[in-house]
């Protein structure tokens, strides 16, 4: 058996910022120097001090992987513990994103990720994810996060997954 | 983006006049035609409601095909009037039927910009019916995950992944229509098992592939229709970069196949690596293909090979799993083979095909490494005068097991793994934006497009009556 390879990229910075749950709205989402254990107050910008809430928990070393396929998510259902890490792999031939339901396209996810930093801010742009790319991100916030890949399918629809934190 | 190839390996089809796009000889079906160029005119105060005889004419009460798809429920008929529409309309409702009132005047156009011209998701029954999509920057027409989808009368010209594309859906009809200068191919039906489809009457050119299937069959038939200067013809084909492999048990049946060496189309990678063949099985399996006419190829006719496919997704499927039901098979995890898996083209039948000129073989089996008496393809009745290996029909005829003491099973070896070099010195894809296309064709509408009903899309594809089909004549 082949190991899964981890291609944990820039997006991790953007990944572990998001175990946090913070409270200012505009914030650099993806500030390089974020810390990734939860705490309570946090300077994670030289110029702007924000206030955290400790709502989710640390990365707990844990990592699955899912398969992003031609035009699907495999598996499309994954239950997943709080900190837990999940790898999307882009192992199809087309280009793909992954967009909670709330986004509409990529445009909009690269407008989130710059203004928000709450746990439903996540996701990747189609132009950062062509085939062999990797995006990571810890879901460290208990709910249900529903995503789709707005090229291929539609929340719910098409080329659609869930993931479920508990 | 696709990914660099290395890939595929696999071959070949062919049909009668096409009742959509015109009969007689080759260039009159698709005569030389300027695109139109006016615009759809605005509306004030769109409705927002649905009128109460089911019909919703666009723009003349809804100012834009999404606003009436919005407002239509089940059972509507949404009427377009011609124009050009820079639209990209997505659709969510269920059995609805999406009309132009001609063909070649209602103009879906996506500037370069737009994504797909229509993309049904999620929805069942949608028809879509005598309208024009072209220069979007993925698909013409597009559904995925659709139970009965219908499209009718279509043509699909430069757009930048597929003309007419049906993914993850079963119960559909694609018929009387064109696709033209797509990168992958003008007509796509994959990832469904079985997918009780049907394509007919089409008329598939200049695209990288004519037709591709992967992962797709069980009572998919393609039936009486034109696949020509095309990289490659009729592709079927597996891999496990989607889900349901392998390809199996799609019939192919009274086409007519040539000339797919356009050198001159954009294309995928796989598109190159196959260019130069007319019916081309990579790695599928079960497959039958008879009675087609295919000629005029550089390499194979009806070529049966394997489809190489590094950085593999799973393991292949042991044979007796190839009738797992496509939903079922989603569920399963994958297991991450230790190395490139090698799809070899299996349990296939070749009968009365009738061919000529193909310059490596008319007709062609093989493998890069598995003894070709162990695959089950079995070869008889064709009409042709070269073959790979040699004296084909004698070492592989249909209705009984094959042997390796059939014969020299070496002798006029296809050589298939020599196609990966031929690829790297192949014509390169030529940007779908700007590539060389025949002109925008004038092609048959359906008929009382006005006033004929609504008939949302069956998941019951009708009934062909394969025995009556014969080989077709061929295009002069």
């Amino acid at each position: 058996m082949r190991v899964m390879k981890r291609l944990l990229g820039s997006f991790t910075l953007c990944a572990r910022l998001s175990v946090l749950a913070v409270s200012a709205a505009v914030i650099g989402a993806c500030a390089p120097d974020a810390p990734d254990a939860a705490g309570g107050s946090k300077i994670i910008d030289d110029d702007v001090a924000i206030t955290t809430t400790i709502a989710t928990v640390a990365p707990n070393g844990e990592s699955i992987t899912i398969q992003v396929l031609d035009n699907s998510y495999r598996p499309s259902d994954y239950e997943i513990s709080a900190g837990t890490e999940v790898v999307f792999e882009n192992r199809g031939r087309n280009d793909h994103n992954i967009l909670p339901d709330s986004v509409k396209g990529d445009a909009e996810l690269s407008e989130l990720l710059r203004n928000d930093s709450s746990p439903s801010a996540w996701g990747v742009a189609s132009t950062d994810f062509v085939p062999g790319d990797s995006f990571s991100h810890v879901f460290g916030a208990p709910g249900v996060y529903a995503y789709y890949c707005s090229i291929h399918g539609a929340p719910g629809a098409g080329m659609y997954g869930i993931i479920r934190v508990s | 983006m696709k990914r660099s190839l290395r890939a595929l390996i696999g071959v070949s089809v062919l049909g009668l006049s096409l009742v959509a796009c015109g009969s007689g000889d080759d260039e009159a079906e698709v005569p030389n035609t300027e695109a139109p160029t006016s615009e759809a005119p605005a509306t004030e105060a769109p409705s927002t409601e649905a009128p109460a005889d089911g019909v919703l004419n666009v723009p003349a009460d809804y100012a834009t095909i999404q606003a009436a798809v919005d407002a239509a429920v089940e059972g509507d008929l949404i009427l377009i009037a011609p124009g050009t529409y820079n639209e990209a309309v997505q659709v969510t409702t269920n059995n609805i039927v999406i009309r132009g009132l001609d063909r070649n005047t209602v103009i879906m156009d996506g500037n370069f910009e737009l994504d797909n011209g229509f993309r049904v998701v999620g929805a069942s029954g949608v028809a879509i019916e005598n309208m024009t999509a072209m220069n979007y920057t993925k698909n013409g027409f597009f559904w995925t995950g659709s139970t009965g989808y219908r499209g009718s009368y279509l043509t699909a010209w430069r757009n930048g992944d597929y003309g007419i594309y049906a993914f993850d859906s079963v119960g559909g009809l694609l018929e009387n229509s064109y696709a033209a200068g797509s990168p992958d191919a003008g007509f796509y039906i994959g990832q469904c098992y079985p997918c009780d489809a049907v394509i007919r009457n089409v008329v598939s050119e200049h695209n990288g592939l004519g037709y591709s299937g992967t992962n797709s069959g069980g009572n998919l038939l393609i039936v009486n229709s034109v696949f020509r200067r095309n990289r490659a013809g009729v592709v079927p084909n597996s891999g496990s970069y989607e889900l349901c492999y392998p390809e199996r048990k799609t019939t192919i049946v009274g086409n007519q196949v040539y000339s797919n060496n356009q050198p001159d189309t954009p294309a995928i990678d796989v598109a190159i690596l196959a260019m130069g063949n007319g019916i081309l099985s990579a790695g599928g399996v079960q497959n039958i293909i008879e009675r087609n006419r295919v000629w005029d190829h550089d390499k194979t006719g009806i070529g049966l090979v394997p489809f190489l496919e590094e950085d593999a997704n799973d393991a292949i499927p042991a044979k007796d799993a190839w009738d797992m039901p496509c939903a079922e098979q989603k569920q399963l995890m994958p297991t991450l083979p230790d190395g490139p898996l090698l799809w070899d083209s299996q349990d296939t039948e070749v009968r009365d095909n009738v061919l000529e000129d193909n310059r490596r073989a008319d007709i062609a089996v093989g493998s890069a490494g598995t003894n070709l008496w162990e695959l089950g393809n079995c070869f008889e009745g064709n009409t042709f005068t070269t073959s790979a290996p040699l004296d084909l029909e004698t070492l592989a005829p249909c209705g009984s097991p094959l042997s390796e003491t059939a014969g020299d099973w070496t002798a006029g070896d296809l050589m298939v793994i020599t196609w990966l070099a031929d690829a790297e010195t192949a014509p390169p894809s030529v940007d779908w934006k700007t590539a060389t296309l025949p002109d925008l064709p004038q092609l048959e509408n359906m008929p009382d497009a006005a006033t004929a009903p609504a008939v949302p899309a069956s998941a019951t594809p009708p009934t062909i009556d394969l025995a009556a089909i014969t080989v077709p004549d061929k295009i002069s």
